[in-house]
């Protein structure tokens, strides 16, 4: 176990309590600061309040394929129409009150909205709901059903078989099965302001979970896929307030999260014979409810020499998780007589997060700026022995559940000088230190170091690059003696010695009607001690938009990118362990788009015309002692085109046309061809890669109501 | 390390300051001090107001829709004593600073002095822009100073727009268009064919992320990347029975959340390492391909 001095929770919270007295205790801020006598400034020009402001539409779009992966999250996942409906209105009344709201989507599953109401500088309530579909599959079927909450069962015709040749039910039992979540929040949110200087602020968030997610399940070495039930909430309450005082804020905050699973786990049928007594059924534990919560105080103060800012911020948390444990297995014969040393795990973890930093200009030209910041990952809870049963088919012996934690040291700084009118240059690095408990590596120090200069040689003009490097030193590395037992060649990426270069550069130019972005980063790490595990790891990012307002209402841009993500790894199969076979991952990302926007077409018509195209592949090449070669290529094409217009009809009516047309290919050699029965020991869902070619078409009347320039228009204005 | 012991001194010395603020001669005047943090060339006599505030600069600019276009947002409340239009605020010059010299008379050939402008490409400074914001707006950028967005000389109007009712960048359906304009790479991370739901506007980039500043990895919402995960991950949280230990230190150890070409995010660098640590390792069975392209050495 870690050694560390355990200061008591109430001591622990003791600085923040004296923090918050204090800081309650300033003198507020004041109104109008300047100290300028406006009482004769009348505003008698301002159109304050207008008149109740809304804007409705209402129209229906129609796509031609059920594709999931095309409406993974946009609830267009089925072929035919949908109704298209949004609206958003508000009003803001001399009196002071106000409401706002707004609708989005409500006839496809990506539903939306948000009322607020509430009473100008006095006190703000805001009510919202959203949805967002998560459509994975709709390729896969399964003989599977669902027979209880928490239980899958076969038909009872199904016949077993040590493999899934032998499995003759199957073709007259399965079923199509769409695999995906809908996802659901209701939020509330109360902002009261008390003081002129003081707010306080509450949100709650009720988020619930439903659905099934493509799932594996063993029983020693024969494994199904199955739709896996899912039904979770998860609630978040925030409360909290904010004092403003003459040359700073403090904020003081409670947040509590708590996790509901409707699950403890399911008990799914063993498609395969029984290699063990008892195993009918196998189960699979899902995620226990848990807590969390945190208590903080953060704010700044406005120092009052050098134009120095210092932030804080001090949070002390817990997680807890003391859910029910399921039993040691199904089988009450592999079981035994073997116990559960207790009936919860009685989880908990403190988590400690203190940062503060520190920025100053001496100068004019000069800025200075230092950063500390620690982070405790204290896991508290009793060590747990227990004797296992593996995957429902044999005794596995016993195991201890070890407990994990860390603790995060980091400094960091800067110093940026302005050398001439049009450069700056800058230096900065960081200290980033990291204890871990019961773990290979019990420190690593990574020190990194960089240099900046950026130039600006005319107002349009700006290019910044960066030169760095950041190197990580592990102590002694000590295998643990867990099982199976790890290669004593192996070097865990994350708690081994790392050395990395990155550069990054950056352009932007915008003479006038053309403007030009372009970012490029690229790091190269290599992983000296490791003669087993990550070796190297490249990457390697590119991205740029050209744009051109050729005239004062149109515009054309073109924009593109490339990536590229390499690295070598080891590996070992022998006895003596020796480094025999290594493998090579190559992710290359590619994509390209341009589009052309036109406003006001014969003073009536917008129009909008993108093109996308993106490319993915993904390469594994393997070199070995016996066999080797490359896996099949993963990739994936995008190419999509959307088309708009929007044609003024009056002041208040427009009609919106859409077109879609989106294809995208994809082969990956973990799908393409594994159909339920085509490996020996898996009956899989039998999921295809992502396919499709969909054209969606969409037409919308929008009306607006109430004040008689639409608010899109002053926002035209300003893009202009 | 005993480091709660040394958090007293800190909690001590945050108390004491507030105090120590409120001592300093002008501590009560951040708007008067404001534009004097701007490297702008020193005016010779301290800067006036306008003789009637808003009245005086609608004399000129009322037929500018972008102008009037303020009378729709949250900063022109009446009722609000906190926002620029509010009983006894200062209107147009709350934030474009005191208007007397570009309201007075200007001899005939010379240029109307300017007043405080914002965006990229205009005469006033970025730090002056930024000043005058945070006047208000202290409380939401109160890590503004450390974080890269500042480092980078990035101004508040860079990215929003305050004369518009909607701005985009509040917005999670436009936000990515707003962020995309610097951040390119992200950007076209979002087409990747494993990426959080940004492409479908289900989502910002201010979910996980905290523009305003935040000396956490990535300027990241919350203390930490795993609490930033656990708000809509929350079933990944834990304390788990058995834990596997990178994933309750950090879930970028493994996933890329701006998008992969892998399901689940997978880190493309890291994808396959799981099954290194075990000596004779096989391919995990979601892995392993079909028969005829098992071609790994050690299946």
């Amino acid at each position: 176990m870690r050694k560390k001095i355990q200061v008591p929770r109430s001591a622990a919270l003791t600085p923040l309590a004296a923090a918050i007295a204090a800081v309650f205790a300033a003198t507020p801020a004041v109104a109008n600061p300047a100290g300028v006598d406006t009482s004769g400034w009348a505003c008698e020009k301002c159109p304050f309040y207008g008149e109740y402001e809304a804007e409705a539409e209402a129209g229906a779009i129609y796509i031609d394929e059920d594709s999931a992966p095309f409406g993974r999250y946009n609830g267009l996942d089925e072929k035919g129409t949908y109704a298209d409906l949004s609206a958003r209105g508000s009003e803001r009344r001399e009196s002071g009150t106000f409401y706002e709201y707004e609708l989005i989507d409500l006839g496809l599953d990506t539903r939306e909205g948000s009322l607020t109401v509430g009473r100008e500088g006095l006190l703000e309530a805001t009510l919202t709901y959203d949805e967002i579909p998560y459509n994975a599959w709709d390729t896969t079927a399964t003989p599977y059903v669902r027979t209880a909450k928490d239980t899958l069962s076969l038909p009872s015709n199904w016949v077993r078989a040590g493999a899934t040749s032998g499995m003759s039910a199957l073709g007259s039992t399965i079923r199509p099965v769409t695999i995906g979540t809908d996802r659901s929040a209701l939020g509330l949110g109360l902002s009261w302001l008390a003081r002129s200087n003081v707010e306080v602020y509450a949100d709650a968030r009720r988020e619930d979970i439903e659905g099934n997610r493509r799932s594996p399940v063993v029983f020693l070495g024969q494994i199904a896929e199955l739709p896996e039930p899912v039904d979770s909430t998860h609630d978040q309450f925030e409360v909290g307030a904010v004092y403003r005082f003459a040359r700073g804020y403090t904020r003081l905050s409670w947040y509590l999260s708590k996790y509901d699973n409707s699950l403890d786990g399911f008990l799914f049928e063993n498609a395969y014979l029984s290699a063990a007594p008892d195993t009918v059924f196998g189960r699979k534990a899902q995620a226990p409810d848990n807590d969390a919560s945190l208590l903080a105080i953060d704010g700044n103060f406005l120092l009052p020499w050098w134009d120095g800012v210092l932030s804080y911020r001090l949070a002390d948390g817990r997680y807890e998780q003391d859910a029910t444990l399921l039993p040691i297995s199904t089988s009450a014969a592999l079981t035994g007589a073997a116990t559960l040393p207790r009936t919860n795990l009685d989880g908990r973890v403190d988590t400690a997060h203190y940062r503060a930093n520190l920025s100053l200009k001496p100068h004019s030209r000069v800025r200075l700026r230092g950063g500390y910041r620690y982070d405790d990952r204290d896991d508290r809870t009793d060590p747990f022995t227990v004797t296992y049963v593996e995957t429902d088919s044999y005794p596995g012996g016993t195991a201890t559940a070890e407990r994990f934690g860390y603790e995060r040291t980091r400094f960091d700084g800067l110093a940026e000088g302005r050398v001439l009118d049009w450069l700056f240059v800058a230096v900065g690095g960081s200290d980033d230190e990291v204890k871990r408990t019961n773990q290979e590596t019990s420190r690593t120090t990574e020190t990194s170091t960089w240099g900046r200069a950026r130039l600006r040689p005319h107002p349009t003009v700006e290019f910044a690059a960066t030169y760095g490097e950041a190197r990580i030193e592990a102590g002694q590395y000590v295998t643990r003696p867990d099982l199976p037992p790890e290669n004593p060649l192996l070097r865990k990426y994350n708690l081994t010695n790392r050395d990395r270069d990155f550069i990054e550069g950056r352009l932007s130019w915008s003479p006038g009607k053309v403007s030009f972005t372009a970012e490029a980063t690229v790091s190269e790490d290599t992983y000296g001690k490791s003669l087993i595990g990550l070796q190297s790891s490249d990457d390697k990012r590119y991205a740029g938009t050209a744009s051109w307002a050729f005239h004062e209402r149109g515009s054309v841009y073109v924009t593109g990118g490339y990536q590229q993500i390499e690295s070598l790894q080891a590996g070992s199969e022998g006895i003596p362990p020796t480094q025999d076979w290594n493998t090579r991952h190559e992710d290359e990302f590619v994509t390209a788009g341009t589009g052309i926007r036109f406003d006001k077409v014969l003073g009536k018509v917008d129009l909008t015309l993108d093109y996308t195209y993106a490319r993915s592949e993904g390469q594994i090449a393997t070199a070995a002692v016996v066999g080797g070669g490359a896996f099949p290529q993963l990739d994936t094409e995008l190419n999509s085109v959307r088309i708009g217009a929007g044609y003024d009809v009056n002041d208040r009516l427009r009609v919106n046309l859409t077109y879609v047309f989106e294809d995208y290919d994809s082969s990956d050699w973990q799908l393409d061809g594994v159909e339920p029965t085509t490996v020996g020991n898996l009956l899989s869902l039998g999921a295809d890669a992502y396919n499709y070619r969909v054209n969606g078409l969409g037409l919308s009347f929008q009306y607006r109501f109430g004040a008689a320039k639409a608010p899109a228009a002053a926002e035209e204005a300003e893009d202009e | 390390m005993n480091i709660r012991t040394g958090l007293f001194a800190l909690s001590l010395l945050l108390a004491a300051l507030p105090a120590a603020a409120q001592d300093a001669p002008a501590a009560a005047e951040p708007a008067k001090e404001a534009p004097a943090k701007s490297e702008a060339p020193a005016k010779p006599s301290a800067p006036t107001y306008s003789r009637k505030g808003a009245d005086t600069c609608l004399n000129c600019h009322d037929d500018n829709p972008v102008v009037m276009a303020i009378f729709s947002t949250k900063h022109a409340q009446p009722k609000n004593p906190n926002t620029p239009f509010g009983h006894g605020q200062l209107q147009c010059e709350a934030c474009h600073g005191p208007g007397g010299a570009h309201t007075g008379r200007v001899p005939r050939g010379e240029k109307r002095p300017p007043v405080v402008y914002f965006g990229r490409n205009t005469v006033t400074p970025v730090e002056q822009q930024n000043a005058m914001c945070t006047t208000c707006h202290n409380p939401k950028a109160g890590e503004w100073h450390a974080s890269a967005h500042r480092d980078s000389d990035v101004g508040c109007a860079d990215c929003h727009q305050s004369h518009v009712a909607r701005d985009p960048v509040l917005y999670k359906a436009t936000q990515g268009d707003v962020c995309g304009t610097c951040h390119e790479v992200q950007k076209q991370n979002m087409l990747l064919p494993f990426a959080h739901p940004l492409r479908d506007q289900q989502m910002g980039c201010t979910g996980c992320h905290s523009p305003h500043g935040s000396p956490t990895q990535a300027a990241l919402k919350k203390d930490t990347v795993n609490d930033t995960c656990y708000t809509c991950h929350a079933d990944k949280r834990g304390p788990f029975l058995w834990e596997h230990q990178p994933v309750s230190e950090d879930c970028g150890l493994c996933h890329q959340p701006h998008g992969s070409v892998h399901p689940g995010v997978g880190h493309g660098a890291r994808r396959g390492l799981c099954e290194l640590p075990l000596a004779g390792a096989r391919l995990e069975p979601s892995l392993r391909p079909p028969a005829d392209a098992l071609r790994v050495p050690h299946a």
